[in-house]
């Protein structure tokens, strides 16, 4: 099989194994899924109890990829996270301990509890799948992903992530409360005598393999050029930009935000049974990218627009 | 086409080479229906577009030509048509959709963007390219495209123009008074232009006919050119009866009798002027040296400051007398360089008219002059046509309301002539050949008219000139030229002999010395003495067009 038809069967795969364990949220499945397989990071934005936790453990384990949570909180120090040296007596000698985020997947949970400096602390893992600690950087495991969590509704104590490190999540995904049908059948799987078992699917040689044939799908001038118009009108100073940009956005998207809307449409397409990127992948990549990357100003919280609405006119308003 | 080289790709470019020229074919092959349908889509978009700009136009023009006079209003809107014709053929031609625009339309029909990748891929041999060409392939192979694609029309559009439209043709078959006016327009524009082709056709004629020199032909058609251009712009027929005037006397400067009736009418003017005669003389001679001679002695007398100012009176009497633009304004030099003592301009004025004079070709006058009469009938010709409307109102003298028309004349009373075609005022006063002697005839007595002259009446019966459907009632605008003293009224009673009719009452009365019954008889010669007397004084005073009074004069020195 090619390994371009081999990123839509894994996809598949992957997929129907999580909704097994995950109920409902086939749209938050999917987009992680399809994070992952680009080979981005997410954040998760949604109020306790909707099983964000059990999402990134279950994904974990669906991959055959190791996989940790770390708990944010004020007090949380950078080397609690990344590692610190220890002194050996045996050795006589500082020996490098290595951190919870040394593992495929990590959870970062309530990031935004943490202090900036703590925060930081992910951005070099984020990005450059490192670590630098005494002086020394210390490569991560591959295939490499950060979910982090974000609770909207408790905003007291918590330190809003940076833009910096906001850019680096390439997606942002929102967790919808369950419908009432769903929540019967998360009640009945979850507090059961017994659940069923989690399949491994894959491993982590196979989704590096995937990954790297995700990013030879085709894509049309056209259709390139219509993600960048769309990433080029989220500022208002530009010219293209629409009215409600103007009206509503403080600062657009980065180059980033193109990046990520390619990769990402690339591995949809696959997973839709194409091998060409198409408008409708630029489209429905542009929400998860564009969300915490559209800076609203003061207009838009006090008219309660939501960004999506914003994504949304946006989209409308650029030709193909 | 740009692709991502994350991992390693193969170049296999065993037969695959070949694939691109099939997959190019191949592709164009699917869009085929589809460029169709979407290159009648544009076209459809853009005619209806078009068409409705038309009717719109078309509306605006008919409902102005409602109240203002529009002349050539179907001609305009056939233009109208037939620029939209130009319009749709133009559009067929260049709305040919290209291949890019063709297979973004069958893309859109749920391809996702899988032709013009391949498109784009087409000469490309990569794993990635071959599997998204299979792919797109796949997908459409059992696809009937012509289907899938739905021609669009905006039929909202489409009926709102047919109803403007519509509305538009309506109200141009709707009759108003402007529309009406227009027609007359039209017709008057229609006229002179007949009149100034006929004059072209007779000057080609008279060309074949005649023995013009090169030169001279190329004067007149300089000449007739231009006045015909003034004569093909006249609004009015008053204005289209000047310009004609205009012409003839144009024509008639180019008769070289002209200029010697004018020579001679100066000679005899001048004659009584002592230190004119010897010029007059010589005039009447047509002896060059005998002129030459007689100038010299004029500008020897401006010279001397012995020219008197009754000769210059004289000169100047004469000069106003010349139909001969180019003479009069010689003479006119002449005689401001005398009064001025300037000898020079004099002298200069001198010489001219010693040339003028001395280049008079006798041999081609003769073919000169019968040009310049023959255009000068036919411009007359054209003027009585253009004018036998305006003339058969002047000279009736009468308001036509209603078909019939009430005659505005005075009533016969006493001892009148009878009723019925004859006895009728002058001449035979029956009218049919349209000319201006039946019409004079006819307004002579109690009479009827129509809208148009040439009218006769006879036992109640009317014949008419085709006036082209105008049948509307018309108001004449016209005030009675002339109420002779023969006619109606409390007058003498004035008695014309005249075959007794069939019908009709006669009445008769005793005149001393002279059988009396059946009428009694007075001089014809009396009655249109006073007719052109009466005439004449009238046309002095009032204002009337030129080209009218000179038919008027015409018709009575025919009489005579």
């Amino acid at each position: 099989m090619e390994q371009l038809e081999k990123v839509s069967v894994l996809a598949k795969k992957i997929e129907n194994e999580v909704s097994k364990h995950i109920i409902g949220q086939k749209q938050l499945i999917e987009e992680t899924i399809i994070c992952l397989l680009a080979g981005g990071n997410i954040l998760l934005e949604g109020v306790p109890g909707l099983g964000k936790t059990r999402l990134v453990s279950t994904l974990g384990k669906v991959l055959g990829l190791d996989y940790k949570r770390i708990q944010f909180t004020p007090d949380l120090m950078p080397a609690d996270i990344t590692g610190t040296n220890i002194y050996k007596k045996e050795t006589g000698a500082f020996e490098f301990q290595k951190g919870p985020v040394f593992t495929n997947i990590v959870l970062a949970d309530e990031i935004n509890r943490a202090t900036p400096k703590t925060q930081s602390a992910m951005l070099e893992a984020m990005q450059e799948k490192t670590i630098t600690a005494g002086g020394q950087t210390y490569p991560l495991d591959k295939p490499y992903l950060v979910m982090a969590t974000q609770n909207p509704i408790e905003q007291e104590g918590t330190y809003p992530l940076p833009e910096a490190q906001m850019d680096r999540f390439m997606f942002k995904l929102n967790v919808e409360f369950p419908k009432v049908d769903e929540l019967l059948k998360i009640v009945t799987l979850t507090t059961g005598t017994s659940e069923p078992e989690i399949q491994v699917v894959t491993n982590a040689d196979e989704i590096i393999e995937v990954q790297n044939a995700a990013k030879t799908v085709p894509a049309a001038d056209a259709v390139l050029k219509y993600a960048m118009n769309i990433v080029a009108a989220t500022h208002p100073d530009q010219e293209m930009a629409p009215a409600v940009i103007k009206q509503y956005v403080r600062c657009g998207a980065s180059p980033r935000g193109a990046q990520a809307i390619i990769m990402t449409a690339r591995v949809r397409a696959l997973m839709k049974g194409r091998f060409n990127i198409a408008f409708e992948d630029v489209r429905a990549m542009a929400y998860p990218v564009l969300r915490h990357r559209l800076l609203l100003n003061f207009d838009a919280i006090s008219d309660r627009k939501s960004v999506d609405s914003i994504i949304t006119d946006l989209i409308n308003s650029i030709e193909e | 086409m740009k692709i991502y080289k994350g991992g390693a790709f193969s170049m296999d470019y065993s037969n695959e080479m070949q694939g691109h020229k099939m997959t190019e074919k191949t592709i164009k092959k699917f869009i085929r229906p589809i460029k169709r349908k979407v290159h009648i889509e544009a076209v459809l978009k853009m005619m209806i577009n078009g068409f409705l700009i038309v009717s719109i136009i078309s509306l605006i023009l008919s409902t102005v030509a409602y109240f203002i006079p529009v002349i050539y209003l179907w001609r305009w809107l056939s233009l109208l048509g037939f620029g939209y014709s130009i319009y749709v053929i133009v559009t067929i031609i260049i709305m040919y959709p290209s291949n890019q625009k063709a297979i973004k339309a069958t893309d859109h029909l749920g391809f996702h963007e899988r032709i013009i990748t391949a498109w784009e891929l087409r000469k490309e041999c990569s794993k990635e390219a071959r599997l998204q060409r299979e792919d797109m392939l796949n997908t459409l192979k059992n696809e009937r495209l012509g289907k899938l694609y739905k021609i669009k029309c905006n039929y909202k559009k489409l009926l709102t123009g047919l109803f403007i439209g519509m509305i538009a043709i309506g109200l141009v078959f709707i009759p108003s008074d402007a529309k009406y006016e227009a027609s007359k327009k039209e017709l008057f524009k229609k006229q002179v232009e007949e009149q100034a082709l006929s004059l072209e056709e007779e000057k080609e004629r008279l060309y074949e006919e005649l023995k013009i020199e090169e030169e001279e032909k190329q004067i007149i058609d300089e000449k007739l050119k231009d006045l015909l251009e003034q004569l093909k712009q006249s609004q009015t027929e008053e204005e289209a009866l000047k310009n004609l005037v205009i012409a003839k006397n144009e024509i008639k400067k180019l008769d070289p009798l002209n200029l010697d009736n004018d020579l001679n009418q100066l000679g005899n003017s001048l004659g009584e002027t002592p230190q004119l005669e010897a010029l007059a003389s010589a005039l009447e001679n047509k002896n060059m040296e005998q002129i030459d001679k007689a100038l010299e002695e004029i500008l020897e007398a401006i010279e001397n400051n012995t020219l008197d100012e009754a000769t210059l009176e004289a000169l100047e009497e004469a000069m106003e007398q010349m139909s001969s633009e180019a003479l009069s304004e010689l003479l006119d030099e002449l005689i401001e360089a005398a009064k001025n003592g300037d000898l020079e301009a004099a002298k200069a004025s001198s010489d001219k008219l010693s040339s003028m004079l001395s280049s008079k070709q006798p041999s081609t006058s003769s073919e000169m002059s019968a040009f310049s009469n023959a255009m000068q009938s036919a411009i007359c010709s054209s003027c009585q046509q253009l004018s036998t409307e305006s003339i058969s109102q002047l000279a009736l003298g009468q308001s036509a309301s209603g078909e019939n028309g009430e005659g505005s004349g005075l009533p016969i009373t006493g001892s009148s002539q009878g009723d019925g075609n004859n006895g009728k005022g002058q001449g035979d006063g029956s009218g049919g050949n349209g000319g201006n002697q039946a019409i004079a005839g006819n307004g002579a007595g109690e009479g009827s008219t129509n809208e148009d002259g040439g009218y006769s009446e006879e036992n109640g019966t009317v014949s008419h000139n085709n006036n082209n459907g105008l049948t509307e009632n018309k108001e004449g605008e016209y005030e009675a030229l002339y109420q002779p003293e023969h006619l109606g009224g409390s007058s003498n009673p004035t008695f014309v002999q005249g075959d007794k009719g069939d019908t009709g009452t006669s009445s008769w009365q005793n005149v001393d010395g002279m059988p009396i019954e059946n009428g009694g008889l007075v001089p014809y010669t009396e009655i249109s003495a006073n007719y052109k007397e009466q005439a004449t004084q009238t046309i002095q005073t009032m204002d009337i067009p030129p080209v009218m009074k000179q038919i008027i004069m015409n018709y009575f020195s025919n009489i005579d």
